[in-house]
């Protein structure tokens, strides 16, 4: 299945993609490692009349650690992090996190600002154009019905990024670019629960860094991923954690951020409220996976069924705070 | 659109060439260079076959833009050898049997290589994760491992094993496939990596509905589109219906009354590019009337169903009906008895090259290069649908991307495109999606199980009886032997005086399902499942529970089949035994598990007029014997068996033996790779070949040494006096010698399968099934996840009874491609899901679980001999009972670890967890 026609681009610079953003506007597409882009363009899911590729821009290739923690840019590729001893060393979850996306070679190719700005998926919609024609248009694609969700309003495609999560967890920040503009924000903040647009970038934006803070002494973090397989696969639901150790081994701050069970990373809002001063203990685990499934929304638009995943949730999240929680011990006595 | 002009350096040569933006790395190695060693199995980068080195590491070159790759340095599979010389890891590749139908070979040698660029001496896991994009369906993984790991210059378990002790100079002795080294090097060529002058692209209009009427078509559109050559319809087509049976002819390949399933072809296309095909496609206006459609073969089968085919009413495709002794009796005088329903969605074939066809009819006929799995099985039929004499259709030798049952039948598509060239003129080549190979070709039955098995007090199965319902899709395909298979395996396994069964495989509106080593899984599933039960409830240990009732040497199966060889009980005591059987059993922590399956396969069964081989052996001037064969290799190593057959009947070393084989225009007729009769059928007829000719041989030579031929023997490439060594002479010059005295050296052979012809699937199941039954025990063990029910393989043996190993290294090659089959595959992770309209929800490699190299251990392969009196050599079949062995085995080590008999397959981690629970509810009582 040949690729639908389109113009190819490929700027030098940042400031030279902004300017062919806002010519292009709505006809164009970014194209970082591809790795999702070129499918979406296979399945005609994206029929763009221009297409800017970003591998030219070398100013986006880097890794530096700097006091305030780490500054990644977006065109690193999954396997520089993957390999980098400032991430291994330095962040050792994220390493391991990285490790669980896609495959190997499809890690060569991919990169960080591609990950996080991924489509969001349904097997009602990531499916050929001859598959989706047997159908008719779904929510997404400008039809009345939801194929995944009987009587659905909105789409419901799931937000299927591996690294968005632990970022959010990590309070990681992004920085974006438009001729007009520089605005740095929240990875929180980026996400925009609808799942026929995910993010909140606009048409004339560019994803250009990512910003992790330093983690603080007593802080431990973790992800954990649902899949059948050991690789190949999308998280059929994620679970990131960091968790702050207090006095006396009592739970000073805890985040907990879902992947995959929703149309944007979901954080469990409840899990931060509760406890603070409270011993880490199986009562509490409980309770923080009890609340990490009520927020967890999977519906039925993947292979796995969907009560499943939210059950697993509840599993992830206790596997996540334990190791995250093994973290912070760690990290004290070392 | 403008073009860009790119230069890459590719395999250390600068090019430079012009592009259109929109066309892949792969596109432009493949088309525009001609460099087909680079794979398309996928192009959503899930498959790994279109790997290449990108400045040193691997990327998929299906998603990477032609004018990305500018002023890089890309390495792929050609560029790898130096000249005769192959690089070491795909030496490796070669000499452990990392390679069996090449298809994922590229992609995996150079992932291995990049791998050991940067890490030497890795450890088993970290090839196992390196290698995890590249899927393999032949293989089972072990002896890609095993490849790279000795590449790494460690130790591996094939090459510390002991050469089986072999009275034989060539047979029986691990032996390099010869086809391996032009798969190693990328140099092989399938069906899609062909390009003839003059070729036109072609492409498929399908059904959008499940069951529609097709009023009209209207191709005048698409005929005018430029560059547009030809546009058919069934209109085009001779009133002709293909059925693997006289009585089973149900399917035009262009269907000119209605559609039966979402895909299913309804006109073609020939364009000068596939996209211009693609959009003449979208210009045909098909008028449809849809139909109430049904989908389940339950619901198909019940009353007031929609009916599929008129002349099948209660859309009954068939029905397998055998009921020797009297089971009510038995069950009802039975000190235990155990039931059970089990059920199961479909699988897929995912052989890794998609099919694809190129069809080239000029006034002397068709030439025709297709995966196929035997290419007199579809001459035949091309001939009668185009109408054209069988000796016009030449179905040309091809390599072939896997086969696994689901390349048996002649397809659509090899219809098509030839009906396309004959109206054309022209070459025509069709390559189908990954999404049409999962639903266009066949698919795998789905099925439900109900079983009941009956023991008495000392342990003695007294009866089984098997109720089976198969989703069959909408074409009889080879539905009565499917619908057979079942019993066929059970029955030559255990020894149970009464015996029914009944199989029932109805019509659905889904795509039509063929041939696998192992459906309905649910029926192996459910015997062996009820087995351990019953051993439990009887205090028995299940591997001597087994053994009391194993089948012998002579045993007369219920439906009147002789076991004429058999070392099944070997295969329970060596499996169990290595598997650590003893310690284990009774003895694991909670949640793990271990488990046992036993089968039976028959080889070579009834075919009428097409069951036979046939055979030439020649020799050339210099003494090379050229042996011509019907017999095709799909990957399983073929074209190699029969060569050391040839060369050890003949006594000349491998070295002189070539082979031409799997050809209509010259190869005689042969029964295909079917019914697991290649080595059995087409190698006896290939060992009487080469007797005919070693008889010849001989006469010349008693003249040479002024002997009589009586006392003569070959051997090494020698002729010499049987107690006189030094009295010889080397067989290339006699040869030659007969040459010289105007005769040539030309043996003929053929082999017939020694089963009762009067024997038929639906009408007669009775009288002998198949020449000779193979056996196979399959161990398994498994941790459970008790928190999220996931099942994680730690350990796979399986003992395979093949007769006698032509080849030990390709006898473990199936041994363990089928362990992974018949577990991993079909017990824990493939199944297909639908829409309620009818659409397959998962047809592709992420959202279908095809097992990845990091998902499967090492698979440690078992030879057991039991020299079966027809087999060439005692050879019966290579390793496809543990395909069904290892589905019991999987199922009862997952039995074992959770306490729960699991009722539906595959048991993923949802339906593992779901049968926690209700045990902890109290649904179950502990087993
Ligand atoms: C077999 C396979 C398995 C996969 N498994 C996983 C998995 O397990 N987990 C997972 O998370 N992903 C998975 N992926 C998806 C994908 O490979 C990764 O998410 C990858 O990180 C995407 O990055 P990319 O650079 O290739 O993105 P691209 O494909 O280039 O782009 C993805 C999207 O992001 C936009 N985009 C890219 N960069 C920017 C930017 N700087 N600013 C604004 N927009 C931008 C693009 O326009 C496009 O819409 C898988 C893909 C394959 C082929
Ligand atoms: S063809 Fe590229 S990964 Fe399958
Ligand atoms: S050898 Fe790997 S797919 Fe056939």
């Amino acid at each position: 299945m040949n690729l639908p026609q389109f113009e190819f681009i490929q700027p030098r610079s940042v400031e030279e993609t902004c300017d062919l953003l806002k010519k292009h506007g709505e006809e164009a597409t970014l194209l970082a490692g591809g790795t999702a882009l070129i499918v979406y363009l296979r399945y005609r899911l994206k029929k763009p009349k221009v297409v800017i590729g970003l591998k030219g821009l070398t100013g986006l290739n880097y890794l530096s650690q700097q006091k305030e923690g780490l500054t990644i840019g977006s065109m690193v590729t999954l396997e520089t992090l993957e390999r980098s001893p400032m991430i291994f060393h330095g962040y050792p979850p994220l390493n391991s996190a990285i490790q669980q996306i896609a495959v190997p070679p499809v890690r060569n190719q991919a990169t960080l600002g591609g990950n996080i700005c991924l489509e969001n998926r349904c097997i009602f919609y990531n499916q050929s154009e001859f598959w989706r024609k047997t159908q008719g248009p779904c929510l997404r694609l400008g039809g009345g019905v939801c194929y995944a969700v009987e009587k659905g309003k909105r789409c419901q495609a799931v937000y299927s990024g591996d690294l968005a999560p632990l970022l959010i967890a990590l309070n990681a920040k992004v920085k974006i670019l438009s001729a007009q503009r520089e605005r740095t924000l929240p990875l929180a903040d980026f996400f925009t629960g609808r799942g026929e647009k995910p993010n909140i970038l606009n048409q004339d934006e560019l994803l250009t860094e990512i910003q992790i803070p330093l983690t603080e002494p007593g802080v431990g973090y973790a992800y954990e991923k649902l899949r059948v397989r050991e690789g190949m696969e999308f998280p059929m639901a994620g679970v990131a954690v960091r968790i702050k150790r207090g006095e006396n081994g009592t739970i000073e701050q805890i985040k907990i951020v879902l992947g995959a069970v929703g149309t944007a990373p979901i954080e469990v809002t409840k899990a931060s409220d509760l406890l603070v001063g409270q011993k880490f203990d199986d009562k509490i685990l409980e309770e923080f996976s009890n609340q990490a499934m009520e927020a967890a929304r999977p519906v039925g638009n993947q292979i796995m069924n969907s009560e499943y995943r939210r059950k697993m949730v509840g599993v992830l999240t206790k596997r996540a705070l334990r190791r995250a929680w093994a973290m912070t011990e760690k990290r004290e006595s070392s | 659109m403008e073009k860009i002009s790119i230069s890459l350096k590719i395999n250390g040569r600068l090019e430079t060439l012009e592009v259109v933006p929109y066309r892949t790395l792969l596109e432009v190695l493949r088309e525009d260079l001609q460099l087909t060693g680079t794979k398309c199995g996928c192009e959503d980068g899930s498959c790994g076959t279109c790997t290449v080195l990108l400045n040193g590491d691997p990327i998929r070159s299906c998603l990477l833009l032609a004018v990305e790759a500018q002023g890089k340095e890309i390495l792929t599979i050609e560029g790898l050898a130096q000249g005769e010389k192959l690089h070491p890891v795909q030496e490796a590749f070669v000499k452990h049997g990392g390679i069996q139908c090449g298809f994922c070979t590229p992609g995996m040698i150079l992932t291995a290589k990049a791998l050991l660029d940067k890490n030497p001496t890795p450890t088993e896991r970290e090839v196992r994760q390196a290698l995890s994009g590249n899927l393999c369906r032949c293989t089972g993984y072990t002896k890609i491992v095993e490849s790279v790991m000795a590449a790494s210059g460690q130790e591996v378990p094939s090459s510390r094993k002991e050469d089986f002790v072999s009275p034989y100079s060539v047979v029986g002795r691990r032996t390099t496939r010869f086809d391996s080294i032009p798969k190693a090097k990328g140099e092989a060529k399938y069906s899609a990596d062909l390009y003839l002058p003059g070729m036109l692209y072609a492409k498929v209009l399908r059904s959008p509905y499940p069951h529609a009427k097709i009023l009209n078509i209207d191709t005048s559109q698409a005929e005018k589109l430029p560059g547009v050559r030809a546009v058919i319809t069934g209109k085009d087509a001779l009133p002709y219906r293909w059925g693997v049976f006289s009585y089973t002819r149900d399917m035009q390949f262009l269907p000119t009354d209605k559609a039966r399933f979402i895909g299913q072809e309804v006109a073609a296309v020939a364009a000068i590019s596939e996209e211009i095909a693609q959009e003449a496609i979208d210009l045909i206006k098909v008028e449809w009337e849809p139909l109430p459609f049904v989908l389940d073969p339950e619901e198909a089968l019940g009353e007031g169903a929609p009916q599929i085919h008129e002349d099948k009413p209660g859309n009954v495709s068939v029905r397998i009906f055998v009921n020797e002794g009297d089971v009510e009796k038995a069950l009802f005088e039975s000190y235990f008895v155990e039931e059970g329903r089990f059920s199961s969605p479909e699988e897929s074939y995912c052989q890794t090259e998609n099919y694809a066809v190129v069809a080239n009819f000029d006034s002397t006929g068709l030439d025709i290069w297709c995966p196929n799995a035997g290419p007199h099985m579809k001459a035949r039929p091309l001939s009668n649908a185009l109408g054209i004499p069988t000796s016009d259709v030449r179905v040309r030798k091809i390599n072939v991307g896997g086969h696994f049952g689901g390349r048996s039948e002649i397809s659509p598509g090899d219809f098509i495109a030839a009906l396309l060239s004959k109206k054309t003129g022209r070459p025509v080549k069709l390559v189908y999606t990954r999404e049409e190979n999962f639903n266009c070709v066949r698919q795998v039955h789905g099925s439900v199980t109900h079983c009941r098995v009956g023991v008495d007090r000392e342990g003695k199965l007294t009866a089984v009886d098997m109720k089976v319902i198969m989703d069959g899709g909408a074409y009889a395909s080879t539905g009565p032997i499917a619908a057979s298979v079942a019993y066929i395996m059970i029955e030559g396994t255990y020894k149970f005086p009464n015996f029914r069964y009944e199989a029932i495989r109805s019509y659905t509106n889904k795509p039509p399902r063929g041939m696998y080593p192992h459906h309905p899984r649910t029926s192996y599933a459910a015997l062996e499942l009820l087995l351990d039960s019953l051993a439990e409830k009887l205090g028995m240990d299940p591997l001597e529970f087994r053994i009391k009732n194993a089948v012998h040497e002579g045993y007369i199966t219920p439906t009147r089949t002789v076991i004429t060889s058999c070392g099944e009980v070997e295969t329970m005591r060596l499996a169990s035994e290595k598997a650590g059987w003893k310690e284990k059993w009774g003895h694991l922590p909670p949640y793990r598990g271990i488990g046992m399956g036993c089968a039976s396969m028959i080889s070579g069964f009834p075919m009428g007029i097409r069951g036979g081989s046939a055979a030439f052996v020649r020799f050339n001037e210099d003494g090379d014997v050229i042996v011509i064969s019907g017999v095709m290799d799909d990957g399983q190593g073929n074209d190699s068996m029969i060569a050391q057959i040839a060369a050890e009947e003949l006594g000349v070393p491998l070295t002189k033996v070539k082979v031409i084989t799997g050809d209509t225009s010259v190869t005689p007729s042969d029964q295909g790779a079917y019914s697991q009769a290649s080595t059995l059928i087409s190698g006896g007829a290939v060992k009487a070949a080469a007797a005919d000719a070693k008889e010849q041989l001989l006469e010349v030579a008693a003249q040479m040494l002024e002997t009589k031929k009586e006392g003569l023997v070959a051997r090494d490439g020698m002729i010499f006096v049987k107690d006189e060594p030094e009295r010889r002479v080397e067989i290339s010059k006699v040869a030659r010698k007969a040459l010289a005295m105007n005769r040539a050296i030309l043996g003929r052979g053929d082999r017939w399968p020694d089963a009762d012809p009067s024997r038929e699937w639906v009408k007669n199941p009775r009288g002998q099934i198949a020449s000779a039954i193979s056996f196979g025990t399959a161990v398994a063990e498994v941790e459970v996840d008790p928190e999220t029910g996931k099942v994680k393989v730690l350990n796979m043996v399986a003992a395979h009874d093949c007769g006698y190993p032509i080849n030990p290294m390709a006898v473990e090659q199936q041994i363990q491609r089928s362990a992974v089959e018949g577990g991993p595959q079909g017990v824990l992770m493939e199944k297909h899901l639908w829409t309620k309209r009818g659409q397959n929800l998962n047809a592709n490699f992420i959202d279908y679980w095809f097992p990845l190299s990091i998902d499967v251990p090492h698979i440690e392969p078992i030879i057991v001999t039991s020299q079966d009196p027809f087999g060439p050599f005692g050879a019966k079949e290579g390793g496809l009972s543990v395909s069904v062995a290892m589905i019991g085995a999987m199922a009862n080590a997952v039995r074992n670890a959770i306490g729960i008999t699991p009722k539906e397959l595959p048991i993923t981690p949802d339906v593992v967890l779901r049968l926690l629970e209700e045990k902890r509810r109290g649904f179950y009582k502990e087993v």
